[in-house]
């Protein structure tokens, strides 16, 4: 009861608090509208085209026709002579997807494992089976326009290449399959970066949340309170549902913002309501992470500094903002894990992606969900025994 | 009257600091308790050790309520204004009630009560950071009694406060006392505490140096009345002289500032200037005022408690 009481009285002091407010909900909202501005039109054209490519051919005799292939895309060069390919080799399909889906390339190539095989039988002329390759993009984006016309060719001219050795039979052109993402033909850059506005404006939380429970334990709130029968556990529970609620808030009023500035939201009802529970979730950590630095520190301000240089580099680290190079740790159950993914903050990216911008269920996020909790009850577990550490000390 | 709070060898021992070494008093219930010391004395480390919010390294700290030891029993009003800026005055005392697992039916009884008692009931829906500082304060104390408590700790209730203000404050303080509460009250104002305070209890560098009524107290470094003179010159001679006189007590000398305590000031008076203009020195001023606490204070201490 106490925890409602609690919950009731911050949601109070939140709503009344301008400038609380401010931080907490139109801070993200500018951002949001400015990238809205900066992102929400045509995609932009790049240079160097990030492609995975997911080779799972199987070498014939030795000899690997795909490797070749390979090589020739590495070589293309742009007009001012600059890597036109900036090539990522992932390990699966579904590697590669996530790569796409975490805008770290922006189109796949798989070569199936049939295909030196199949190359070698069409050379041979011992069966009929064309070698095929599958080209994955959003194929309205100007880059990828581009990148599948030049790997058309690139194809074409290995053909002819192979073709020209040829002396006694003639080779069929490989196939090149273009697949279209389901959902993407509109995607802009904006339609990446929102999800990851939404993840900022939780981090930002952290902020807000240290700076309150600051204030209550310098100005003596926490020392009164603690004189009834309020226990500690009341006051984190009470503290740790109000900012997830609020984390609630933030999700819907953050889309609602990115859908008026030409976010491209797919998935109904359901994917808002699950987009909501991740925000809940993702709030854990946000909360933990600023009892911690109230319990490190001794003062509101010190507080509140060291909360914003840790909050916002971290939004970055979660790949709010840009896409995120890889930094392989290790690999679990055949995915290679990057250092940055041990972030709740990232889980919920990934997940608030697979939600809002292709309209996936709960099927495709549960490993997120999974891993936020995991790590954000850790990381609650630690800020507890701190705080409760902090104020048996101090009282 | 039966003692509520006692406290036994309280010592509190910060990095070999004793902060408060050895304290031993006791409380009644009923009584208005007044804490007076320096700055630093060690008044806010027992009041905390009293009311649970410290653990103390040794010594005993016995409080005898209707709810026992319970932390509930206890009311404290520090001395920094801790509210709720952006709740309304009601929803501070409703929040704080029910932190106290205050019946709601209650609250909605005793909310205005409290807030009519201290002059709040027309800003009963004002946040608190649209109120004054007076009122703030006031709040603050409402704050400390909203669950009931049998004992009440106003740490420097009137801080801060106007001259009307205070006198509201100490009429709400002889209220409560005459609904039986046990207050102990730690302030400055000498004069605050010697009208107020059944008992009084002075401390520095954590040890008890008195306890007593104030009348004790007063009495205690001798009756009578305290003459200050001041001259434009000074001779060896003239303290000497006076001393002579009847019924003097202590005659203190501070470069032309003499503080004579003696019996029936009035009739020695011109006794007193007679010597001085056979000594051929010029008077500056002369005051003739009863004993105080802050003479207690001095005489106990070495200083005078506005100095700290």
């Amino acid at each position: 009861m106490k925890t409602i009481d609690i919950i009731t009285k911050n949601m109070k002091e939140l709503i009344r608090d301008k400038k609380n407010l401010f931080f907490l909900l139109l801070f993200p909202i500018i951002f949001m509208l400015v990238f809205g501005v900066a992102f929400g039109g045509d995609s932009t054209t790049n240079p160097t085209i990030d492609i995975a490519i997911v080779n799972q051919d199987v070498d014939v005799n030795n000899h690997s026709y795909s490797q070749m292939l390979i090589d020739n895309i590495k070589d293309v060069k742009t007009n001012d002579s600059k890597k036109m390919f900036n090539i990522i080799e992932a390990d699966s399909q579904d590697h590669a997807q996530k790569l796409l889906e975490s805008d770290n390339v922006s189109c796949i190539l798989i070569i199936p494992d049939d295909f030196s095989k199949n190359m070698q039988e069409e050379i041979t002329k011992q069966s009929n089976n064309t070698p095929q390759i599958t080209f994955k993009a959003d194929t309205t984006q100007t880059n990828n326009m581009i990148a599948q016309n030049v790997i058309d060719n690139i194809i074409n001219e290995y053909s002819i290449n192979i073709n020209s050795q040829l002396t006694s039979t003639s080779f069929n052109a490989i196939k090149l399959n273009i697949e279209g993402l389901e959902g993407t033909k509109d995607f802009t850059q904006f339609d990446y970066i929102a999800p990851g506005l939404i993840i900022f404006a939780i981090l930002m939380t952290v902020t807000t949340v240290t700076s309150s429970i600051s204030r209550e334990t310098e100005n003596g709130m926490l020392k009164r309170l603690k004189l009834s029968y309020m226990k500690s556990s009341d006051y984190i529970i009470g503290n740790l549902a109000t900012w997830c609620i609020m984390g609630i808030i933030q999700v819907i009023i953050m889309l609602l913002v990115a859908v008026f500035m030409g976010f491209h939201w797919n998935g109904g009802l359901n994917s808002l309501l699950l987009a909501c529970l991740v925000g809940f979730i993702a709030t854990i950590p946000s909360v933990a992470l600023a009892l911690i630095i109230v319990s490190l520190t001794s003062s509101v301000d010190q507080a509140t500094n060291l909360s914003a240089i840790i909050a916002v580099p971290l939004s970055f680290l979660a790949g709010s903002f840009f896409p995120l190079p890889e930094a392989y740790i290790c690999e679990f159950m055949g995915h290679h894990i990057q250092i940055y993914e041990l972030l709740p903050w990232n889980q919920a990216l990934t997940a608030l992606r697979q939600l809002l911008l292709y309209g996936n269920g709960i099927e495709a996020i549960w490993i997120n969900i999974l891993l936020i909790l995991i790590i954000g009850i850790i990381l609650l577990a630690i800020s507890i025994l701190l705080f409760k550490h902090k104020i048996s000390t101090e009282y | 009257m039966t003692e509520i709070i006692t406290i036994e060898n309280l010592t509190k021992v910060y990095d070999d600091t004793r902060v408060v070494d050895n304290l031993t008093l006791s409380v009644k219930k009923g009584e208005i308790f007044g804490f007076l010391g320096p700055n630093g004395a060690g008044k806010s480390t027992s009041i905390n050790m009293m009311v649970g919010l410290l653990t103390p390294t040794s010594g005993t700290v016995k409080i005898e309520t209707k709810e026992g030891q319970s932390r509930a029993s206890i009311g404290i009003c520090p001395q920094e204004i801790i509210l709720w800026q952006h709740l309304t005055c009601y929803e501070n005392l409703m929040m704080m009630g029910k932190m106290y697992e205050v019946e709601k039916s209650i609250l909605k009884e005793r909310i205005p009560e409290i807030l009519q008692k201290l002059q709040l009931t027309d800003k009963k829906d004002e946040q608190i950071h649209n109120l004054s500082g007076g009122m703030k304060r006031r709040m603050n104390i409402a704050m400390a009694t909203i669950h009931d408590p049998e004992i009440l700790v106003l740490d420097e209730p009137s801080e801060g406060l106007d001259p009307q203000s205070r006198r509201l404050l100490w009429e709400y303080i002889k209220d409560e006392k005459k609904s039986g509460k046990t207050i102990i009250l730690t302030t400055h104002l000498l004069d605050e505490a010697d009208m107020l305070s059944d008992t009084i209890a002075i401390i520095d560098h954590g040890q008890l140096l008195k306890m007593d009524t104030p009348e004790n107290l007063k009495k205690s470094i001798g009756e009578g009345d305290i003459l200050e003179i001041e001259l434009q010159d000074m001779t060896k001679e003239l303290p000497l002289k006076l001393e002579q006189l009847d019924d003097i007590t202590t005659i203190k000398v501070d470069d032309n500032h003499l503080t004579i305590r003696l019996l029936d000031a009035i009739t020695k008076l011109p006794d007193i200037i007679h010597i001085i203009e056979d000594e051929k020195l010029n008077l500056n001023d002369i005051s003739i005022r009863q004993n105080t606490l802050e003479d207690v204070f001095i005489e106990l201490t070495g200083r005078a408690l506005r100095e700290n």
